[in-house]
């Protein structure tokens, strides 16, 4: 694993992402840091509407269309805030140092431009003056790379004549046409089956070795996170509530929200009745209940003060490397959970 | 592909049929006697007689529906009872005239339909967008005899600078000639058209504009014209094909009208003028011709889908 004081390659510092409503605004994602170093995998995880998803979006300028969207705070690439970036510089780091993979690899390419069409506009929008048979070399060995079979044959097809897996592999192929210093990819392997999931991490554990590229990997996979990622970002309703390497995080967590999250992974060594769950739901950003956002979910609650005055701070542990956003996170190793 | 295009021609004929004799049931039933109208109120019975036994008249319906569509079938479409021309030679230039003039609106319509369309989703919130939308509503309620006769008044009548009435110039002969003859017709005809193209490409788009693969084209660095007039309006012209294949019948409608506001030679006002004066051949074989043509420019419509989307195979 890269060392603490290197440069990271991606600095989030105190994001903010959300939409003015008649009711107020919508904080989507509230004030979100963390970093990632060269080389490495970060894991995102939490729930559907943890903000995961639209902070990274927001990073790169491509939040879904609809909302009047505000993005406050910074994210530094290799010292550059991408949210202060317009037009022409926007445009030559997406795609060119980040490159950003989606959940639905069938519906992300265009159905009506064939394969080499797509991953070759990938490079050319970022190298002009290729030839075409420049361009053409370059995607067949991209196609190569993830392990498309046939890329001869296969460049010339449309993306309805790909399986999820293999549109998958395209967009990894085009996702790092080139070279990005950073991937993001947004639940990769989420649309697919499992034995096709295996395979895709296999190719992308593979092209990031190959071009030390740094990885987020946003999730609500634990078991994907505990394969690939080198450090953790666990995400609850728009915050971060706890970071820490893979290893400390499974072992020792220092939150009760990551406790609950493990605890619903169904295991195959414990029979159990039922599967696990966290009690109650994830507030929407409308209606965020006071204090720590956990709170009202939280076996540690027991009607204490702080937890519905103030909202935890995410702060060094016993670890300096692991953070956490609780008032109570000793307790968290010493309470039993309730079943 | 060629066993389909085979099928679709030979799915032709049947519609065809259908069509003939609904259109020569109708003029059939319509009230007046084409021998008066050809000899005049003054005719006495005998000369009406003579005609009607000369025209065949007099015969039961069936067979003078087989008869004439025999005759049509042989390429036979009869002689106008006006001008005493053969049918099929009257309307053979004015056909040309119209489709002439009716390319030309089809093509504008469509420029400026899609440009107004993707200006209006690209930018939903703007002035532009909401200026496009007050364009689809206005051209949508303006009759087209009236924004013609407007258009004459202004510019043929108060301004001076075009002409008010239009002859038919082929294009090949004098196309700034053509231009100049056919330019009020041609705002006239496509205003409507462009006005539903508009609004139609501006619904796909949005639609479109939505979608995961535009996220991908601005994910991997597509600088945004490109997103919107390559990505996105590739997609969101598919459905908006079939709407300009079901708009060529409204077109022909619209060219009725328009022509005889401009007094233009074409299909349309050779159709006007044959209801007027009861010129029951030529109406048949005109009506005939401009069903012929809608079926078949739905057939290229369909085909057009092939070209314009890789998922779409016949066969």
């Amino acid at each position: 694993m890269a060392a603490a004081t290197e440069t990271p390659t991606l600095a989030v510092r105190d994001l903010h992402v959300g939409f003015p409503t008649r009711r107020g605004l919508f904080a989507a994602v509230d004030g979100v840091s963390f970093d990632v170093r060269p080389g490495e995998t970060l894991g995102v995880v939490g729930e559907s509407g943890s903000g995961k998803s639209l902070s990274m979006l927001a990073v790169l300028g491509l939040l879904p269309p609809g909302p009047a969207w505000i993005t406050s705070g910074q994210a530094l690439l290799n010292g550059r805030d991408l949210l202060r970036m317009q037009g022409e510089d926007l445009r030559r780091v997406r795609g060119g140092q980040v490159a950003m993979i989606f959940q639905n690899p069938t519906s992300s390419l265009n159905p009506v431009f064939s394969i080499g069409d797509q991953v070759g506009e990938a490079i050319r929008v970022h190298q002009t003056g290729l030839n075409r048979a420049a361009v053409r070399e370059r995607v067949l060995r991209l196609l190569e790379l993830v392990g498309i079979p046939e890329p001869r044959r296969r460049i010339e097809q449309y993306p309805h004549e790909f399986s999820g897996g293999m549109a998958q592999r395209v967009m990894i192929a085009m996702a790092l046409a080139n070279s990005p210093s950073l991937l993001i990819a947004d639940e990769p392997t989420t649309a697919l089956d499992v034995t096709i999931q295996a395979q895709i991490l296999e190719v992308l554990r593979n092209a990031l070795q190959e071009l030390r590229t740094s990885l987020v990997l946003i999730t609500h996979n634990l078991s994907l996170v505990a394969e690939l990622a080198d450090r953790v970002v666990v995400m609850y309703a728009g915050s971060v509530v706890e970071t820490a390497t893979v290893s400390e995080l499974f072992h020792h967590p220092r939150h009760p929200y990551t406790v609950g999250l493990m605890r619903s992974v169904p295991s195959l060594e414990q029979q159990t009745e039922r599967l696990v769950q966290i009690p109650g739901q994830q507030p929407s950003p409308a209606s965020r209940p006071s204090g720590c956002p956990f709170h009202p979910r939280c076996y540690l609650f027991q009607q204490r003060q702080p937890c519905v005055e103030q909202t935890p701070p995410l702060d060094a542990t016993d670890q300096p490397a692991h953070l956490a956003a609780c008032h109570f996170w000793p307790e968290v190793e010493t309470t039993a959970v309730p079943a | 592909m060629r066993q389909y295009l085979l099928l679709r021609i030979a799915q032709l004929v049947p519609a065809l049929f259908l069509a003939s004799i609904a259109i020569w049931a109708l003029i059939y039933l319509l009230p007046g006697d084409p021998a008066i109208a050809i000899l005049g109120p003054n005719a006495t019975p005998e000369q009406l007689q003579a005609l009607r036994e000369q025209l065949g008249l007099n015969q039961p319906a069936p067979l003078q529906y087989l008869g004439w569509l025999g005759r049509v079938a042989r390429g036979d479409f009869g002689i106008s009872y006006q001008t005493g021309l053969p049918v099929l030679q009257l309307i053979g230039l004015r056909a040309i005239a119209t489709v002439q003039l009716g390319t030309m609106a089809f093509v504008v319509s469509m420029l400026v339909g899609v440009t107004l369309g993707v200006i209006a989703a690209a930018r939903p919130t703007s002035l532009a967008a909401r200026l496009v939308g007050a364009y689809n509503s206005l051209t949508l309620a303006l009759p087209s005899f009236w924004l013609g006769l407007l258009l004459i008044l202004l510019f043929g009548v108060w301004l001076k600078i075009l002409p008010p009435a239009s002859g038919f110039i082929p294009i090949w002969l004098d196309p700034l000639g053509t231009l100049r003859v056919s330019i009020l017709p041609i705002a006239t005809l496509a205003s409507y058209t462009s006005g539903i193209v508009a609004r139609f490409v501006r619904a796909a788009m949005l639609d479109v504009l939505g979608a995961d693969y535009v996220r991908t084209a601005r994910a991997k660095g597509v600088a945004e014209p490109r997103v919107v007039w390559r990505h996105a309006l590739r997609n969101a012209l598919l459905p908006t094909v079939t709407v300009l294949g079901l708009q060529f019948g409204a077109f022909i409608g619209g060219a009725v009208v328009t022509e005889g506001v401009f007094n233009y030679p074409g299909l349309g006002s050779l159709v006007l003028s044959s209801v007027v004066s009861r010129d029951y051949t030529v109406l048949q074989g005109a009506i005939l011709l401009i069903v012929a043509a809608f079926t078949l420019v739905n057939l290229g419509v369909d085909l057009l889908y092939a070209v314009l989307d890789p998922r779409v195979q016949y066969g």
